[in-house]
């Protein structure tokens, strides 16, 4: 159902406004464009904030997470939906 | 004046999330575990509720019910943040607002709605802000009554993704339709207890002569069932700031699989009452009885002991709860333990501690939960943890704990 990738990636955001908003992403050798966040939520590890967003690319869904503290951006997960069972 | 009461749902709430943050899974059915290793469902998707899934089914009754289902793990944090922009979300309607669970909450209008063109507008405006704020996937069903009773049993009465308005000419249709889960107050064993007299609907309590229903249930009992069948309630919205301080913390946990390694097991027991009294702490309270749960092979014990001195001491907590275990005697082997602290007081309403030895005590936690604070839940922990896995802080349903979620966590 998704693969647990949990590694160091390169992303093209925008900041704007206090806003947050992913625009491409590296992975690999291989750059996705998000197509669109279909959801974005936050959770802390200790003062961290950590902002995680889920979205689009190529009709898979990727999970990408930004640390406040480290400004390091990674890729969380990959959701497969040819596979529907976990 | 007639109290305007909403009760506001999120429909199949942890479900829907995923659904949202997957829109691979949307229209499929979903069905929640609490982890991988896990052996039941603890929330489902309205598209595994209609194949008749339910909440608490084993997975092979899952898998055989609803081949294709997708099962996910629970993700109690993104929860928990969905939940406080939902709060945050429903707070601008009014101040008047009871948090009942993660997905639930009521809010009286009355003085308010007026400023949304009435009751129905501003439900209306809810649902529309719920889609565009926090995701279109992300739908509420609204009940809208006189009471709290009444609205609830509304909602969840409501089609998904709907508003019920209660007035006095559908009152009495809404109660004598109202399947004894939906209404607040009439639980498992209740409903158990009326099915056995013969009683199956509200109407039927209010016919039921109140000496027969006495005679069952008692004095306080047989009068509660009497009003929760007319659809009264005047009970009041219980508001975060109206939150009596915590009569007892808790944490339970069920182990992947049973043990009889008594490391792992005071492992367990320690990693519970580092919680229970981090929590402790964080809402200024101290506690002198403390409790233990142990389950395990189809058996269960429990005991606890009181103290004369109150503490939010891990250590000495941890002390008095392992003493209990081992009074035990457990030849059987563990799979759930809980552990409580009650008999609870405000911390500042104690004397400040007479000796070097308390205060340099008192320091050393102030500093443990200021550096856990800042880098993660126990970050520091005591050796005897470092046997186990760390099992972390989390979230239910039912929002256990409710006074340190709402004040001091969420």
């Amino acid at each position: 159902m998704f693969d647990i990738i949990n590694q160091s990636i390169k992303v093209q955001a925008q900041f704007d406004k206090g806003q947050l908003t992913p625009i491409c992403f590296t992975w690999g050798q291989a750059e996705f464009s998000v197509d669109k966040i279909v959801f974005n939520h936050h959770r802390r590890l200790g003062q961290a904030v950590l902002s995680v967003f889920s979205v689009l690319s190529n009709q898979i869904t990727y999970e990408l997470q930004f640390n406040n503290q480290t400004l390091v951006w990674q890729l969380l997960k990959v959701y497969d939906s040819s596979n529907s069972s976990c | 004046m007639t109290r305007q009461i909403l009760h506001v749902d999120l429909n199949s709430f942890f479900a829907s999330v995923e659904q949202q943050c997957h829109p691979h899974l949307r229209g499929k059915p979903v069905g929640i575990i609490k982890s991988f290793g896990r052996s039941c469902v603890i929330a489902s998707s309205n598209e595994a509720k209609q194949l008749g899934l339910k909440v608490g089914m084993s997975l092979t009754e899952v898998k055989s019910l609803c081949p294709t289902i997708t099962l996910l793990p629970a993700d109690f944090p993104k929860y928990a943040d969905v939940t406080h922009r939902f709060i945050d979300l429903c707070s601008s309607y009014s101040n008047q607002m009871e948090i009942f669970s993660l997905d639930e909450v009521f809010l009286d209008v009355t003085q308010t709605s007026h400023l949304f063109g009435g009751p129905l507008l501003l439900a209306y405006d809810i649902q529309q802000r719920l889609v565009t704020e926090l995701g279109d996937w992300l739908g509420c069903s609204i009940g809208i009554a006189k009471n709290k009773l009444l609205a609830k049993i509304a909602s969840g009465m409501a089609p998904k993704r709907s508003v019920f308005v209660v007035n006095n000419s559908n009152q009495a249709e809404l109660l004598a339709r109202a399947p004894f889960d939906e209404v607040c107050g009439i639980g498992f064993r209740l409903t158990r207890r009326l099915r056995i007299m013969g009683i199956t609907s509200l109407p039927q309590i209010s016919a039921t002569p109140l000496k027969k229903l006495k005679a069952e249930f008692g004095p306080f009992w047989s009068k509660e069932l009497r009003r929760i069948a007319k659809g009264q309630d005047n009970s009041s919205l219980i508001t975060v700031d109206d939150l009596p301080d915590a009569k007892s913390v808790s944490r339970t946990y069920t182990l992947f699989k049973d043990t009889y390694n008594s490391r792992e097991i005071k492992a367990l027991i320690r990693n519970l009452v580092e919680e229970a009294c981090f929590k402790l702490r964080q809402m200024g309270l101290v506690g002198r009885q403390f409790g233990l749960s142990i389950r395990g092979n189809h058996l269960s014990q429990g005991s606890y002991l009181t103290t004369k001195t109150f503490t939010d001491d891990s250590s000495f907590v941890f002390n008095q709860i392992y003493k209990l275990f081992n009074s035990f005697h457990w030849s059987h082997p563990v799979r759930f333990a809980g552990v409580w602290i009650s008999l609870l007081t405000r911390k500042n309403y104690l004397s400040l501690p007479l000796f070097k030895k308390e205060q340099r005590k008192a320091k050393l936690l102030q500093a443990i939960d200021s550096l856990n604070q800042a880098y993660g839940h126990h970050t520091l922990h005591p050796a005897s943890m470092l046997s186990s896995k760390i099992i972390r802080p989390e979230v239910n349903g039912y929002l256990g704990d409710k006074q340190f979620l709402l004040k001091f966590s969420i």
